[in-house]
């Protein structure tokens, strides 16, 4: 039988079937031993950790398409479930008194509350339940995870009614082959990490886990969005033979898949990855990355929560803080030459994720963030580059750290990290390491790309970061549709400043690098190589095809045709001189 | 320890989202903070707490304030309620 999704991504596999629903949970019965309440306890903040997580994967994504307020409220209310310090201590009465499991706990707990709010009068009460039964089945569900994970294998296609980006990391993480779901909805986030991690994944497929048994075959196709269940052996042969050719067209990209890479005139042109999340790790060593150009530590900053901020704020040994200091030293593995190194950018929030912060800001993106804030929050800072220090203690010196200051407007803010990191390292008894980690300013501020000979003096390197220099420098939010329309990477005025930047640091040591996902568009990657750039940072899956494009292109050629673009007058005519440039390239696939 | 009694005064009472507002807000403070209703006393820093209240138009509560910055974290809070928890609209 065929079927076909709405929404789809990667490639095509045939596997057997695994149905994954959740929803149909079964809690344990069994009464626990007093010895045991500790175990289960521990569960229960671990399922409220991941959960945690979770909200904040989603809404940080949804952050980057579109988001209305109300939709931002409902993530709130979430979060605020997810921290409610009653819930949490509840919780763990409720083990400790009654000798319950934890997934008995929760689900007792949160049916005091749900019955409450059924007898409650007005329907804006009774609204939202639906929310608060969500919340109940994603931390039993997180609770139940790891006793699921044992029944899959790596022959797997999971099919489900639909994900939770934690589940999909948890998926990949067992290297199932492909991924079905019924719905939508939140699963549009899951396809963005189902990419990233390659795993072909389909969406939108009304009705099909009633049609279709455990152990069944299954061929899912996500380049197509179809999909063949209990196929026949006609079937399977086609499809085994397309898999082949798709394999023999892998194979030419095959060369690409790791670095160098060099320029037809022999430039050799550095391409790394962008990291958020430890689990992206082994994936991305898979394209053979050199080095970590950005790697993010938004997701071990845990905004509001009692415990966790305040730990963090404290320099206390926290279970964030070791998250990190893991998650830095797994980043080393994408390490694999001499020269190759890492770049930690220093937490990148605003002042709303502090606890105990009451200032209303008007206009958080212009207000106390990035470097600004780690400035008024000392403590906070001095424990990242404590949890920096510890990760190079560990890794003994072998490989090059960078530590990367966001939001930097005035060379006082990268002097300041430089001499606190001189100080921590010194007070660790790591000076001999000093000259292995060097600090560099994130461009995105226009006063900072102003100032970029000035900075490249002081820093060791420059990293623009394009997306948010892009929306400073235009004074328009891209996540807000009106204006959305300004947000153009053609815009002479991001050239002209990425230029005069390159220009102005050309006479210091200072290296400038892109780390922005215009880095990962084949036709921007040639044109930054071009005007001089020698190291970019992506998601690891656009590493290939922005390899293939820098060894297809000769710089000496495109360095004369560059002028055009600084002498055009409008977005438009970049986005012509810019296509004309690189029609000329024939990009052949061998 | 302080305690002041104030009236719910926007249309649709401490729903969600007020209810998000006013724990968010609560948070920000390290005072303890309580709210009585109906002989009940709930943690005012707990969603799940403020929403079980279930508090609609005209419901009488006490809030309860208790620790360094208990003063301030009154007049704020007691402003929250006056201005119907910033919602200017009430369709949801």
């Amino acid at each position: 039988m065929k079927w076909r999704g709405k929404f789809s991504v990667g490639g095509k596999v045939i596997g057997t079937v695994f149905i994954y629903n959740p929803k149909q949970q079964v809690l344990s019965g069994r009464a626990i031993e007093a010895s045991e309440v500790k175990k289960e306890q521990d569960k229960a903040a671990s399922a409220l950790r991941i959960a945690d997580l979770e909200y904040r994967k989603i809404n940080q994504l949804a952050g980057n398409t579109v988001k209305d307020e109300s939709q931002q409220a409902i993530f709130d209310f979430y979060l605020q479930v997810i921290r409610d310090p009653s819930l949490r201590t509840e919780i763990y009465e409720k083990i400790r008194e009654e000798l319950l499991t934890a997934d008995q706990a929760v689900f007792q707990v949160f049916r005091k509350y749900i019955q409450k709010l059924e007898v409650s009068g007005s329907t804006l009460f009774k609204e939202r339940i639906p929310d608060v039964v969500d919340i109940r089945s994603r931390l039993i569900a997180a609770i139940q995870q790891k006793e699921i994970l044992v029944k899959i294998d790596e022959e797997c296609i999971v099919v489900c009614r639909e994900l939770s980006p934690s589940e999909i990391i948890l998926f990949a993480r067992q290297k199932v082959k492909g991924i079905v779901a019924e719905k939508g909805g939140l699963t549009s986030h899951a396809a963005i990490i189902a990419r990233s991690m390659g795993i072909p994944f389909v969406f939108g497929v009304d009705g099909i886990i009633d049609q279709i048994t455990n152990g069944a075959r299954i061929i899912v196709d996500g380049e197509k969005g179809e999909i063949i269940t209990n196929p026949d052996e006609a079937e399977l042969d086609f499809a085994r033979s397309e898999i082949l050719s798709r394999v023999s067209d892998d194979a030419s990209r095959k060369k690409y898949l790791s670095g160098p890479v060099f320029t037809k005139c022999g430039t050799r042109i550095r391409t790394m990855v962008n990291l958020e999340l430890e689990v992206e790790v082994d994936k991305a060593a898979h394209y053979g990355p050199e080095g970590v150009g950005l790697m993010r530590t938004e997701a071990f900053f845990l905004d509001q929560s009692q415990g966790g901020a305040a730990g963090v704020t404290n320099g206390e040994t926290t279970e964030e803080s070791r998250d990190q200091q893991r998650f830095i030293e797994r980043s080393l593995s994408l390490c694999k030459a001499d020269g190759d190194y890492i770049t930690i950018r220093l937490y990148d929030v605003g002042g709303d994720k502090l606890p105990g912060f009451s200032e209303k800001e008007e206009n958080p993106a212009l207000g106390l963030r990035g470097i600004r804030l780690l400035m008024a929050r000392k403590q906070l800072l001095m424990s990242q580059l404590g949890i920096i220090a510890e990760a190079l203690r560990q890794s003994a010196g072998k490989h090059e750290f960078r530590v990367l200051i966001p939001m930097v407007s005035s060379v006082e803010e990268v002097r300041l990290v430089r001499e606190l990191l001189h100080e921590v390292l010194v007070k660790a008894g790591l000076k001999q390491y000093a000259g292995k980690v060097k600090t560099g300013a994130m461009i995105e501020v226009p006063s900072a790309a102003l100032i970029a000979d000035i900075l490249a003096r002081e820093a060791d390197f420059l990293s623009i970061g394009t997306n948010d220099l892009m929306q400073y420098m235009m004074a328009a939010d891209r996540t807000n549709t009106l204006v959305s329309g300004y947000y153009d990477e053609y815009h002479p005025a991001l050239w002209r400043s990425i230029k005069s930047m390159i220009d102005a640091a050309g006479g210091s040591s200072a290296e400038i690098s892109i780390c922005g996902e215009m880095a990962s568009v084949p036709k921007f990657a040639a044109l930054f190589a071009a005007l001089g750039i020698r190291s970019l940072s992506m998601a690891a899956p656009a590493l290939i095809d922005v390899r293939k494009m820098l060894s297809n292109i000769d710089l000496r050629l495109m360095k004369k045709e560059l002028r055009r673009i600084f002498e055009a007058t409008s977005a438009d005519e970049v986005r012509a001189i810019t296509d004309e440039i690189l029609s000329g390239l024939n990009v052949s696939d061998d | 320890m302080i305690k002041q009694k104030i009236k719910v005064m926007n249309s649709s009472g401490i729903h969600a989202r007020p209810a998000s507002v006013l724990v968010r807000t609560a948070s920000r403070f390290k005072s303890d903070f309580h709210i009585h209703s109906h002989g009940y006393r709930i943690n005012a820093k707990s969603i799940l707490g403020v929403l079980t209240l279930a508090a609609e138009q005209g419901a009488e509560l006490e809030l309860e304030l208790s620790g360094p910055d208990e003063q301030q974290a009154m007049e704020v809070i007691v402003e929250l309620f006056k201005t119907g928890f910033g919602m200017e609209d009430e369709e949801d």
